[in-house]
Parts: C-alpha cells; structure tokens; sequence
C-alpha cells in the first residue's frame, strides 16, 4: 500500500460520491430513473479509504471518510489496484464480485443498481472519466 | 457538453481540495512544506465553479461554491486551463508562464505555494489509469 494508491481511491471514491449528489440533484433522466432508490452503500477500500451513499428518492449524499451506522449493503475491496479498477470502470462490478475482489454484504438488489448508476455517472462526467 | 464540462470541473476541483487534505496525512514531506504558510487561496473559474483554500497550521480546508472576503491570492484560470491544470497536464509554473492563468493578489505567495498543486500532480497523474 502506497501514499498514491491511498489517495488516489479517496479521490476516486470523492468523485463518484460528489458526482453523484450533482447528477442526482440536476439530472431529470437520473431522478426519474432511481426515484424509488432509498438506501445506504457503503464502501469500503483496504484499510484507509471509506465512504458511504445515502440515497433518498434517489437523492445521493455523500460522506466522505466514514462509515454508516446501517448500511444496506457494504461493498468491501481489499485491494487498491482492484479498487482503482472498478472505480474507474476498467473492471465492471460483476466481474469484480464473479472473481472475489469485490466483496458484498447486504442488498445484492441494492448493489446491482449501483451498477447501473456507476454507468449513468461516467456519462455525466464526461471528459473527467475519459481516459 | 458545456453542461457536462462544468460539472466536471467543479467535481475536480472539489476532487483536488479534498485530496489537498487528505495528503497532508499521508505524507509528512507535503505537510513539512505548508508549515509557516498561512494563505487563503481563492479559486475563480471562467464560466464555472468558485472554492477557495485555506491553509493554515499546517492543515488544509476548502469551501466549494464559495467567495472569501479578502483572499491571499485570487487565481483565474479558464475552464480549459483549469482542466489541465487541475489533471497535472500543464504545472502551475507553466501556465503562470504562459499567462494561461492570471494571479490577483500575493504573487509572491502564490510562485511560492505553486508547490501545493505540483505535489499532488505526482500522485494523481495517472487517476484514470
């Protein structure tokens, strides 16, 4: 574990929870999409890296550097490199999850739909997620 | 796309204050540096988001979306500028040089603390793989 690996999931997780409080506050196609989404996910990266989601009526805020007292589901990646992978969309959750590197518990349901929000976010963020 | 481009420049420039002080925990040299500087660094972006910085004791805070009263120094930078600035494509120096980016205020202090954004470049380069 490197200072860059460290930072670099904390900037990655920081993204996604802001992107997503943005889009979700903005987008008419994101709101209507997830109105009925009301949960709490929880990541979880290696020892030093956490955020958690609360989403109602498909509001996202996002908390950075902590941990939820309930969550709905918690999504646990104990490797860096693999984190930086899912978080950046080189490896899909399913595959992550399929090969042990991403680890559930809680709402499977909940956790799929994070799927379908990852992809509406590398969207809206456009050139920021282009490699 | 221009709906798209703000929104992603004001989730990097929030991305690059936070990591600002999230690095100072992780690594000793950075916050060795901002020992003695006590600086507000206010950011103003053409067309797109405010924040500014604050460093002080050795720590860093921001405020996203936000005007100080009475800033160390005002950098102003376009959206374009900024977006490479903030992704480490063009260094601080560099676009100071170029007059890509005017500084209002303490230049002194804004040649001094460029530091700030060249070390985070060193971890963040490479963010998307």
């Amino acid at each position: 574990m490197s200072v860059k690996e460290v930072l670099q999931t904390k900037v990655l997780l920081y993204i996604m929870g802001k992107g997503l409080e943005e889009v979700s506050s903005t987008n008419e196609e994101f709101k209507e999409e997830f109105e009925d989404l009301d949960a709490t996910i929880q990541w979880v990266i290696g020892d030093n890296a956490k955020m958690y989601l609360k989403v109602e009526g498909g509001k996202f805020t996002a908390f950075m550097d902590a941990e939820a007292e309930e969550p709905t589901v918690t999504l646990t990646v104990e490797d860096y490199g693999k984190a930086k992978e899912i978080l950046t969309g080189a490896t899909d959750g399913t595959s992550a999850y399929m090969s042990g590197d991403l680890k559930l518990t809680g709402e499977m349901a909940v956790a799929m739909k994070m799927g379908q929000v990852t992809e509406f976010i590398k969207d809206a963020l456009g050139e920021l997620m282009a490699p | 796309m221009a709906e798209k481009k703000e929104l992603a420049i004001k989730i990097l420039l929030g991305a690059i204050q936070y990591a600002s002080t999230q690095l100072v925990d992780l690594d000793a040299d950075f916050k060795q540096k901002l020992a003695g500087i006590s600086a507000i660094i206010q950011w103003k972006i053409e067309s797109g988001p405010n924040a500014y910085t604050i460093v002080e004791d050795g720590k860093i805070d921001y405020k996203m979306d936000a005007i100080h009263d009475s800033p160390t120094y005002t950098i102003n930078v376009a959206m374009d500028t900024a977006m490479d600035l903030l992704q480490g494509k063009i260094s601080a120096p560099e676009a100071i040089a170029q007059g890509k980016i005017q500084i209002e205020g303490d230049i002194e202090a804004a040649t001094q603390q460029t530091f700030i954004l060249e070390d985070l470049a060193k971890y963040l380069t490479d963010l998307r793989g």
